[in-house]
């Protein structure tokens, strides 16, 4: 079934509306619709729709106006969907087969459709259900404390080129370029060359180009570029409408952080329930698994069916639930056997938890130092002097692996991009099959990467919550990067006999940025900087035998674009430095992380 | 390990006695597998002498030795240090019961009913250093001793060269231990992984900058050996306890007075130390000291080393036939004219007609000379300076100012190609690794197919090798004895290393049509070690500083229309780890610098090369 409908302005919207029916008849008196906006193409959704539908919804999947069916999200800047989406619910709303009460929800960027239009209270909308959307794009994870998002940015700029080309020939090079980035673009095998306008295969698809660089130029998170319509959308957060909200995400997912950021403001805020969960996931928010580990059968919730609709049938229907588990539920990863499963996958294991805030009740923060021996400790160094300095070469950067974005590469995703880095919890090391690595050794073989760890752990520790991370740091260059990384290091056992490094959480600090995006401030070669670096959220359980492992570097590429470290303009050729980047630990100045650890309930 | 065929030993049967358990002083039980002479499957009786040789290295390893000195006609101990029990274990640079236990041994063998009181004791490496200790200890029964290739105070050399750390064999040594003790099958397993394919496991390869860091590696599944690891890399200080081996008997003045033999080779680890004890012992014992030098590296058999032959006279079956006249004639009193010959008996090499042998190696030739004195008697030294046209002259330069400056960037260092260090690579050796540096004699060019090496172009065609050579020369050229450099140099760094290495250059010839660049010796100073291992003193960049650097000994026959080469750099990787030239603590990651480094070569800074030149015959 199709409708076609006009709401105030002269557009006209393709919109697919699924009604529950019985026998091939429509089934008599109105009942709540569900919204799904997208910038991806509406019939990828059908079968979602279908599922609710089935369940007694009305279902209306909808294509944002500027894309009619192709794959175009200017993630950053969704113009229209603030008043197309109030115009839509609206209309809905006032369909016969609606009983007044639209329901909306969105994955991603129709996440971000969703909350688009929460500041304008169209007065129909009762529920939402939101899956890893971000908030203020701009400010994360296109940037990252200054770092360009550059992996993400290029794939997602190709996909978008490609789906929007007219030219076939334009098409099919763009396609190619989409797959095998490496045959056309320099930056896989010299990291410190930036994409210049008309200079690569993007010039292919001028718009897309410009949009690419846009976002690659501008840091400065005051520039009009960032705001829809003049303004940031946490801004907007303030004026969300006072509705039922349901938040899902993952440690592994694009936007965990900010989801805590969300839920956090509305709890305190808002009278209506609000929600949080918080999988294990990556941005795909499915499976048992994430990356190259596996947490065990009852990781997967199945957000996009038991959990979507039971929370629909709560606030739509008030239908009562029995899983009424609380404000957040979030998944304690670990505890597992640590061997590897039939696919391959090393079994952390881990269980879900629930708490009323972030941090959970009983995580108190506790400083965990790096010492000159490399170890990580719970005791502050004593020595008048300590550091490490090491050489961060712009054209030799540490590979990325693992981490909080979409895991591209997963065999069953269907834009599935072999040459992207391998996201969610992989094992430390690097994997020359992608563009990027030159070998395959443990990132901690190398001697740009800083080791710290505890010994073995005699008992288990659980840590639960907002990690962060305190470094003292100089360089003898006007601007670098430092980037923190916590892991778990499984022990040697037969499946895997160097044991497994497996990556929690990580962060990039653009040293011109560290004290925020709007005033970049070079630093002083030589001048010892405090920093204090967020590091997102994790929960974890590090099992006796394991250890606690922090690394410190200065890149993490291709996720993020390598520093030049010349101080001059980002995401521009420059004169490529190398920087020594000096880490201290000593008495006046006790590098260290802060654990999130669980003293007891 | 050998190329002829045995003696032959027909006189008689063997029975050996294995496990059997000799006590040391302090009751601890040191195993021993027995060898004696039989008949019809029976010891005979009657008194033998003895031979003893102590192992870290397992003792079933040297079984064939003991059946074959049972043959003729002597009781052969094979016995393990104590702390090993079969174990390959050599905890290297501290065998620290090995002058006790081998007193210990040598007394009790002296005393068994089988014994005529007469004990010598063999050794070849680590083995021979542990004979080296019970020489050292003195005990009444050894009355011969035949050491192979064992050096003397193994800190000083070859675990550094002149403060440099001798990472690839180190590295080598440490995950054949780890492997070796590993307990858990899983571990083992990927020990040996590690050590049969080490640039898989190590960045070092490939970022010859990154150095181990304990915790960070697969080293660190042997927590033992990962620690021995660091602390030689770490630990250059000659002064450092670490250095200090109670039982090595490192203190050649206590030796006492046998007839001793020293075996080793040019390209063997270890010719220096052996030309060292020589001169140390030969005046002050009145029994026989003997030295042979052969061409071989550290397995001391064969003609060949590396990439070149050296003639069918090169090997003189080290193991079997000269042992045996060795002990022949020492403890049996049987002339074989080993101890009235010539003190030294080494091989001058050179002199072949440098094509290819149907192994594909080049054929240098050779020939056995003798002399009391090292260098030989009318040796003459004479320098060779370089010049600012790239020549080796015999002339010193008239300019007032000349130097030569180069970049030395630790990230792409000069790769290994050949030297005086075991060469693990060979076809026949058991525990053969390929990512090793090939050593021995070989044409100085990369080789692509190591894991350290970037392509397989002639390293004199690096812009960071310095090469002075002579013209073809005029007429043969005989060296015979030490090489020592003598350079002015300076660096824009607080530390680096300079490297000098002697090549005889081959002129082309069908077989090798781009001629053939045959390493002879070579040697490192890390800069801050120029004064000795004892006073670390960083240099002030831009001061030239005068450097005597001796390059190990050798002999060699330059041919006519062959060129004599030096070559000048800054890293030898990975036989040496690079120096980072950041002045900081060695062994450790730290920042990395390019060093601009100079050699000066004026009529005020007359860099030059002393060689040990041999009077032409009839000049």
């Amino acid at each position: 079934m199709a409708g076609r409908h006009s709401p105030r302005f002269d557009v006209v919207v393709e919109t697919g509306i699924g009604i529950p029916a019985r026998d091939g008849r429509l089934l008599d008196g109105p009942r709540p619709v569900l919204l799904c906006r997208t910038p991806y193409g509406m019939a990828r959704w059908r079968h979602e729709a279908r599922q609710l539908a089935e369940h007694g919804y009305a279902v209306a999947l909808q294509d944002w106006r500027q894309t009619q069916g192709a794959y175009d999200h200017d993630q950053w800047r969704p113009r229209f969907e603030a008043t197309d989406g109030y115009d839509s619910i609206e209309w809905l709303a006032a369909r016969p087969w609606c009983d007044g009460r639209v329901g909306m929800w969105g994955h991603s960027a129709m996440g971000q459709a969703v909350q688009a239009v929460m500041p304008l209270h169209p007065p129909a909308l009762a529920s939402v259900f939101i899956i890893d959307a971000g908030l203020d794009y701009g400010a994360y994870p296109t940037r990252q404390n200054g770092g360009f998002g550059q992996a993400f940015q290029l794939r997602h700029t190709m996909l978008m080129a490609e789906a929007l080309a007219r030219d076939p020939v334009a098409k099919r090079t763009l396609r190619d370029a989409y797959l095998h980035p490496e045959r056309y673009l320099a930056v896989f095998s010299r990291p410190q060359a930036p994409i210049v306008r008309g200079r690569s295969v993007l010039a292919l698809s001028p718009e897309f180009e410009g949009r690419y660089l846009r976002t690659a130029l501008t840091a400065n998170l005051d520039d009009p570029f960032w705001k829809d319509g003049g303004e940031a959308e946490a801004d907007r957060l303030t004026r969300w409408k006072d509705i039922p909200v349901c938040m899902v995400t993952g440690w592994y997912a694009n936007h965990m952080t900010a989801n805590i950021t969300k839920f956090r403001y509305l709890a305190a805020h808002r009278d209506s329930p609000v929600e949080l969960i918080i999988g294990h996931w990556d941005h795909h928010m499915d499976g048992s698994w994430a990356g190259a580990v596996e947490f065990g059968a009852e990781a997967d919730i199945d957000i996009f069916s038991t959990i979507r609709l039971e929370w629909f049938d709560r606030t739509l229907r008030a239908e009562a639930s029995a899983a009424d588990a609380g404000a957040i539920r979030y998944f304690r990863m670990g505890g597992g056997t640590g061997r590897r499963d039939a696919n391959g996958r090393l079994v952390h294991g881990g269980a879900w938890r629930s708490a009323g805030s972030w941090p959970p009740r009983g995580s108190v923060p506790v400083p965990y130092h790096f010492h000159a021996d490399g170890s990580l400790r719970r005791e502050p160094p004593a020595e008048a002097e300590a550091s490490r300095t090491y050489s961060f070469d712009p054209r030799d950067p540490v590979p990325t692996v693992g981490g909080n974005f979409c895991d591209y590469t997963r065999p069953d995703y269907p834009s599935r991009v072999g040459w992207m880095a391998d996201g969610a919890a992989q094992d430390q090391r690097a994997n020359p099959a992608k563009p990027f690595c030159r070998d395959a050794l443990p990132l901690a073989t190398r001697e740009d990467v800083l080791v710290f760890q505890t010994p073995p752990l005699a008992e288990a520790i659980e840590v639960s919550g907002e990690l962060l991370a305190r470094l003292w740091v100089s360089s003898n260059a006007p601007d670098t990067d430092f980037t923190v990384k916590l892991v778990d290091v499984h022990p040697s056992t037969p499946d895997f006999p160097e044991g497994f490094a497996m990556n929690l959480q990580d962060a990039v600090v653009r040293m011109r940025h560290r004290n925020g995006r709007i005033l970049p401030e070079p630093i002083v070669p030589g001048q010892i900087c405090e920093v204090e670096l967020a590091v997102h959220s994790t929960s974890n359980l590090f099992l006796p035998g394991h250890r606690i492992r922090v690394d410190i570097s200065s890149s993490n590429f291709p996720r993020i674009d390598v520093n030049s470290n010349n101080g001059g303009p980002l995401g521009l050729p420059g004169p490529v430095r190398i920087a020594e980047n000096t880490l201290h630990f000593d008495a006046t100045r006790p590098s260290h992380v802060l654990l999130p650890v669980m003293v007891g309930d | 390990m050998t190329s002829q065929p045995r003696p032959d030993a027909s006189a008689y049967d063997v029975v050996v006695e294995r496990g059997v358990r000799v006590p040391a002083r302090d009751g601890t039980p040191l195993l021993t597998d027995i060898f004696r002479p039989a008949r019809d499957g029976r010891a005979v009786e009657g008194r033998f002498p003895v031979l003893l040789c102590r192992t870290p290295y397992g003792r079933a390893r040297w079984s064939e030795d003991g059946v074959f000195f049972a043959r003729h006609g002597y009781v052969m101990a094979l016995q393990d240090w104590r702390q090993t029990q079969g174990n390959y274990d050599m905890s290297l640079y501290k065998p620290r019961f090995e002058d006790t236990d081998g007193y210990d041994a040598v007394e009790w063998l002296a005393a068994q009913p089988w014994s005529n009181g007469r004990v010598g004791a063999w050794g070849h490496s680590a083995n021979g250093q542990a004979v080296q200790s019970i020489l050292a200890a003195a005990p009444p029964g050894l009355a011969s001793a035949f050491v192979i290739d064992s050096g003397l105070d193994y800190g000083a050399y070859p675990a550094r060269q002149n403060g440099a750390f001798g990472l690839a064999m180190r590295l080598r040594h440490c995950l054949k231990m780890a492997l070796q003790l590993a307990e858990e099958p899983h571990v083992r397993k990927v020990l040996e992984d590690a050590y049969a394919d080490a640039p898989k496991y190590f960045a070092l390869f490939r970022r010859p900058q990154a150095a181990i860091v304990k915790g960070t590696t697969v080293l660190a599944l042997s927590p033992h050996w990962e620690e021995r690891y660091i602390r030689i890399a770490t630990t250059a200080d000659l002064d450092d306890p670490f250095w200090k081996v109670s039982g090595a008997g490192d203190d050649i003045d206590r030796w006492m007075d046998v007839p001793v033999c020293f075996v080793t080779g040019w390209y063997g680890n270890h010719a220096s130390a052996n030309f060292q004890k020589y001169r140390a012992l030969s005046p002050r014992l009145k029994s026989p000291v003997r030295l042979v030098v052969g061409h071989w590296d550290h397995t001391l058999d064969t003609t060949h080393t590396g990439g070149v032959d050296f003639g069918p006279a090169s090997d003189i079956d080290m193991f079997w036939k000269q042992r045996l006249r060795w002990f022949d004639e020492t403890l049996r009193g049987i002339d074989g004219g080993e101890t009235t010959g010539p003190g030294i008996r080494y091989f001058l090499m050179g002199g072949g007609d440098g094509r290819v042998n149907a192994d594909g190696r080049m054929r240098h030739g050779g020939r056995w000379e003798g002399a009391d004195t090292w260098p030989p008697p009318g040796v003459r030294a004479v320098p060779f300076y370089l010049r600012a046209d790239g020549t080796l002259a015999a002339d010193p330069p008239a300019a007032e100012h000349s130097a030569t400056t180069f970049t030395y960037d630790p990230r792409d260092p000069v790769p290994t190609v050949g030297g005086n260090f075991m060469e693990f690579t060979r076809p026949d050796f058991a525990s053969r690794v390929d990512w090793m540096p090939e050593g021995g004699a070989r044409d100085q060019r990369a080789n692509a197919k190591k894991p350290h090496c970037r392509d397989s172009l002639p390293l004199a065609t690096r812009e960071d090798v310095l090469v002075f050579q002579t013209p073809p020369l005029g007429a043969d050229l005989t060296v015979a004895g030490e090489l020592l450099a003598r350079l002015w140099v300076s660096s824009t760094a607080p530390d680096t290393d300079f490297t000098v290495k002697l090549v005889d250059v081959h002129p082309p010839n069908p077989d090798f049509p781009e001629g053939f660049a045959m390493n002879l010796q070579d040697a490192v100073v890390r800069m801050r070690y120029r004064n000795g291992r004892r006073t670390p003193d960083l240099i002030e960049p831009g001061t030239v500083y005068e450097l005597e650097l001796p390059i190990h000994s050798t002999a060699n026959l330059f041919r006519k229309g062959h060129r004599i080469r030096l070559d000048i750099s800054s890293s030898n990787f990975p036989r040496i780890d690079v120096n980072l030239n950041n002045g900081g603590p060695l062994g450790v990651p730290g920042p990395v610098r390019t060093a601009d480094n100079t050699v000066h070569h004026d009529r005020h800074r007359p860099s030059h090369i002393v060689l040990p030149v041999v009077a032409a015959a009839g000049a």
